[in-house]
């Protein structure tokens, strides 16, 4: 059990770190950001795919169950931040379109093949394209969200508020009845120490155009597959979406101008605060109506065992 | 006259197989349906390498064709809701109905479809197909008649009992097994009452 534990998040977090050194050749300060900004989604995707692996083995081809899609997609993901990276011409109006297009594209995907289950059992008509139309929408929500946030807020604070929600969001997990998605998002969280350990080093290094998709598709993906599958709450799943957004908070009024490290503590509490809430409600459910009794429902066969009809 | 006798002979033998033949064709295949209330699916595995662990599913369903003239004819098939599991321990059934372990949001049913029939001595020996999240592999069990016979409700019921062993990371269910906590090898014990139709 332990060996399991290091191999899915220790190792994973030094994939990340040796990735992103080499990449960003830590033992210089002079390598220029743009240059190595494509080795962020890629050292992120390296580490939680060997956590995968590690927890789960090798996804099938085609994937058999929900969470092996994720792998997946979050090797699409890496490949649009690397074009993101490696591409940037913002001003040019048909990148943005194409961009704005691959954002969309990505968002819609993620609940299309992880709740294609819920599709195909649980809903009907309108109800399942109200789904797959509110998960797409907070995929791309979470990606914008994060995306302009990374432009403003440099060096480690961000990282280390994403840092922080994955990991709450493992614990909600875990404590929602599935120890394998809370792994998978603590693999993630270990990813996430590697860009935090290069932002520490590399102060000047900002998380635009780079990790923000594999982000909030792995993010977004866990905490749908929480709540989809497994029993996390409606709202402890709202407020873990929302965890990695309360950074946002600090960008208004005084809280902009405080100091880099004053700024960091304050993004990392209110975080902290939003989890706190939802680790809270994952820790005390709503009480649920018990399942319907289904054998009530079967029908009788006309040889019911009535055994108050022996003896008469 | 020999020609004739051997003649004889012929042709009372083909006589003699066609009654037979009739015969055998004129007893009727007996179709059951599960029993709901009365069959029952358990399953015991091992808990950190130290002891058993029990659990049942509460919702079984199914039908089983019985061919007396021609066995290997006969068929079995059952379906289990996997949501039903119980170990009288909320969390851990909670646990279990997760991706972790049943998967149930996603793999509502196990189901088990014969594809292979022979006649023992006892019941059957059956080669089947189980289906366990979302993965088809071929088990191969020994079915024992438990009993057969009239209910005091008139209708006639067959019991039919057998016991298999499979691993659950063939299927997919993996977790626990690399650490120990929960052991790979699953012993199955299915029991069910079939009224005919």
């Amino acid at each position: 059990m332990i060996l399991t534990a290091i191999l899915a998040s220790l190792v994973p977090g030094a994939l990340s770190t040796v990735v992103l050194a080499l990449a960003f050749r830590a033992w210089r300060t002079d390598v220029p950001v743009d240059r190595a900004r494509w080795a962020l989604p890629v050292a992120l995707t390296v580490a939680w795919s060997f956590g995968y692996v590690v927890l789960r083995g090798w996804p099938a081809l085609p994937p058999v169950v929900a969470n092996e899609w994720l792998f997946f997609l979050a090797l699409g993901a890496t490949a649009v931040a690397v074009a993101g990276a490696a591409w940037s011409a913002p001003s040019s109006l048909r990148w943005k379109a194409v961009r704005w297009a691959a954002r969309w594209a990505l968002s819609a995907l993620v609940p299309w093949l992880l709740l294609q289950p819920m599709v195909a059992h649980t809903w009907t008509g309108s109800e399942r394209w109200l789904w797959l139309g509110a998960v797409a929408l907070a995929v791309f929500a979470v990606w914008s969200a994060l995306e302009s946030l990374a432009r403003r807020v440099p060096g480690p604070s961000l990282p280390i508020a994403l840092l922080l929600a994955v990991s709450g969001t493992a614990g909600a997990l875990v404590v929602s009845g599935s120890a394998l998605l809370g792994q998978l998002s603590g693999a993630l969280a270990a990813g996430l120490g590697g860009v935090v350990l290069l932002t520490l080093r590399r102060p000047d290094v900002t998380l635009e155009r780079s990790v923000m998709p594999v982000v909030a598709t792995l993010h977004v993906g866990l905490v749908c597959l929480g709540y989809f599958y497994a029993e996390l709450p409606a709202a402890a799943a709202v407020l873990l979406l929302a965890a990695p957004l309360a950074p946002w908070v600090a960008q208004v009024g005084p809280l902009r101008r405080l100091g880099s490290w004053s700024g960091a503590a304050v993004r990392a509490l209110l975080v902290a605060a939003v989890l706190a809430s939802a680790l809270w409600i994952a820790f005390h459910p709503p009480e649920t109506p018990p399942p319907a009794d289904s054998d009530k429902d079967a029908p009788t066969h006309q040889y019911e065992n009535d055994y108050s009809n022996l003896g008469g | 006259m020999r020609v004739r006798s051997f003649f004889a002979f012929a042709a009372l033998m083909l006589t003699v197989g066609a009654m037979a033949g009739t015969a055998r064709a004129a007893e009727p295949t007996e179709t059951y349906d599960l029993d709901q209330q009365h069959s029952y699916v358990t399953f015991k595995v091992k808990h950190l390498g130290l002891n058993w662990s029990y659990g049942s599913f509460g919702h079984v369903e199914g039908s089983f064709t019985l061919d007396p003239g021609n066995p290997a004819a006969s068929s079995f098939t059952i379906k289990v809701k996997a949501e039903s599991v119980d170990t009288h321990v909320e969390k851990r059934d909670q646990h279990l109905r997760s991706p972790d372990f049943f998967n149930v949001k996603q793999f509502p049913w196990i189901t088990y479809r014969s594809t292979k029939v022979a006649k023992t001595d006892k019941g059957y020996q059956v080669t089947g197909d189980l289906t366990l999240l979302g993965v088809t592999k071929p088990v191969t069990t020994d079915i024992v008649e438990v009993g057969a016979g009239k209910d005091p409700w008139g209708n006639y019921r067959t019991g039919l009992h057998a016991e298999l062993v499979i691993k659950r990371s063939d299927f997919g269910m993996t977790w626990g097994v690399d650490n120990g906590v929960v052991g790979d090898e699953v012993r199955l014990t299915i029991s069910v009452e079939g009224v005919r139709k």
